[in-house]
């Protein structure tokens, strides 16, 4: 078997996603958070370049240092996360370089898009009409602290909601800075409990 | 890499695809490696999602954002969450809703509060004939209700013994009652439930179809009541500054609405009942046409009465054609005072 075709046969194994999750983690234990939020960061990334699809780019893009690291044993000449970033732009120009992978324009994704708004008018709205129901479901279920904190940093007109901020972090003992990111944290993972429960439903 | 050279203004340039190839390769390696990239990332990314949903956007961040940004799955799908959460928000608030779930087929002229639209309602002529045609309406209903009820009258004392109460199932039996805060009087009519006939349908036509009475009196029958309270609406752009309050009668059962088009053009129509907030929806009709002679247009709808409270309500008319989906046309807001 050639180098490069048992390369691309290489699947991820427990041992070698455990080594992963060390190599991420660089020393602590953040029990998985380090690689999904790395995960999260590929797939953004992928899905700027408009790729078409981030997330098994992304996934690749884990694999290769997992293999990476099954085969040295260690990565030291980069940070983990550097070493993912130079991976994930090779992993970036290869998918552009495919000639199997009929990669499509900006303006054909929109197209589609809006072919796509056009057929599904009805069902997008019966869509956002679910993740309002879940989205109120998902609130009502968060901490009060964390309640507090997205409908106090999110909403509230424009200059009201700075005050809100600046009172809400005083009140946390925190930064505004701090108090962003945090928000962030909670809008994320609501998102991504109101998306899963609005394709649920 | 420098971690500091950065702006919010620059990172949203980034989000929308106008930075130049090198400041994005800059940027792309930060979003990876930069903790503090990363989060300033995603704040400024969620506040112009959210600007966006606020009808804020406008301009070249406006087309960028669409022609951009818009273009994949995935981040519509965030845009998708950040317009529900911008609802959300003002329901939280406890803020009459400006961007309505089924209002955003189109995008925001004005960022105008809920009554707003009554400001530009300037075309008096147009109000006044709408007043007059409202008139007109009422005269010609007044007098077929009558007629109708006279003629039903007389049925009724035909067939019935004169010691015993009509209950027998009939198709349609109406009376009018005018309510004076309404464009057209509230009507009750008792018909079956189960009827297929149109409620202007003729008694009449409906009997001949049925088999000879026996003589004897039947059993009574009690049908399933149902009243029947009728308005006309003119669309939110034709009104005269003031919501129009409808006086339910608390008997009625169903509410027919004859929605006046400001122009007829689609060859169907959907209609949704939406709450105070225009986010939620209550109610959807079938594909329905447009009726009427001449110029002006109307959509008759029926839907129950139980589905309202004393409170506000929207009407949201889309026209459909085929091929290019359905676009939010007019708006019916109305207050409903159940009595």
């Amino acid at each position: 078997m050639r180098k490069g075709e048992a390369k691309r046969k290489w699947t991820i194994t427990s041992d070698a996603f455990r080594r992963l999750l060390e190599w991420l983690d660089d020393g602590t234990d953040s029990d998985g958070h380090k690689y999904l939020e790395m995960r999260r960061r590929l797939v953004n990334y992928f899905d700027r370049k408009n790729c078409r699809a981030p997330d098994a780019l992304a996934d690749e893009t884990l694999n290769r240092a997992a293999r990476r690291l099954e085969e040295a044993g260690k990565i030291e000449s980069e940070a983990p996360a550097k070493f993912c970033y130079i991976t994930a732009r090779f992993v970036f120009l290869e998918h552009l370089r495919d000639a199997d992978q009929k990669d499509v324009s900006l303006d054909d994704r929109l197209e589609q898009s809006r072919a796509a708004d056009n057929d599904d008018n009805g069902d997008e709205r019966n869509r956002k009409e679910k993740m309002l129901d879940c989205l109120e479901r998902y609130t009502a279920r968060l901490e009060p602290l964390n309640r507090k904190i997205i409908t106090g940093y999110y909403f509230g007109e424009e200059r009201a909601k700075i005050d809100n901020r600046r009172a809400l972090a005083q009140s946390l003992g925190i930064s505004i800075n701090a108090l962003t990111i945090r928000a962030c944290r909670i809008r994320d993972k609501l998102e991504t409990c109101v998306r899963e429960c609005a394709a649920a439903e | 890499m420098n971690e500091q050279n950065y702006d919010n203004q620059e990172i949203t340039e980034y989000l929308l695809g106008s930075l130049p190839s090198d400041e994005t390769e800059r940027f792309d390696e930060l979003s990876i490696t930069s903790e503090r990239f990363a989060a300033a990332l995603e704040a400024a990314e969620n506040e112009l999602l959210d600007r966006y949903a606020r009808g804020e956007l406008a301009g070249d961040t406006l087309d960028k954002f669409k022609s951009h940004y818009l273009a994949s799955p995935l981040r519509k799908d965030k845009a998708a969450f950040a317009e529900t959460f911008q609802i959300y928000g003002e329901q939280y608030q406890g803020k009459p809703l400006k961007n309505a779930i089924f209002a955003q087929a189109k995008p925001k002229q004005t960022s105008a509060g809920f009554f707003s639209f009554f400001d530009s309602l300037k075309n008096k002529n147009r109000l006044r004939f709408g007043f007059a045609f409202a008139a007109l309406l009422l005269m010609i209903a007044s007098g077929y209700l009558f007629l109708n009820n006279q003629s039903k009258n007389e049925t009724a004392k035909q067939n019935a013994p004169s010691n015993v109460q009509i209950k027998q199932p009939k198709p349609i039996e109406e009376n009018q009652s005018t309510n004076a805060n309404n464009e057209i009087a509230a009507v009750n009519s008792t018909t079956e439930s189960t009827s297929p006939l149109p409620a202007n349908e003729s008694p009449q036509k409906n009997s001949n179809a049925r088999p000879a009475r026996t003589p004897e009196p039947e059993k009574p029958i009690a049908p399933p009541k149902t009243i029947v309270a009728a308005f006309l609406l003119s669309p939110s752009s034709r009104g005269d500054g003031e919501l129009k309050s409808l006086s339910i009668p608390r008997e009625t059962t169903e509410i027919s609405m004859n929605l006046e088009l400001e122009a007829d053009e689609f060859p169907v129509y959907l209609i949704a009942l939406a709450d105070e907030t225009g986010s939620i929806n209550l109610w959807r009709s079938g594909k329905v046409k447009a009726t009427g002679k001449g110029e002006v247009k109307h959509l008759n709808i029926r839907f129950p009465v139980k589905l309202l409270k004393s409170k506000i309500y929207w009407l949201v008319v889309s026209g459909v054609k085929t091929g290019a989906g359905d676009e939010i046309i007019s708006n019916y807001p109305f207050r409903a005072v159940i009595k």
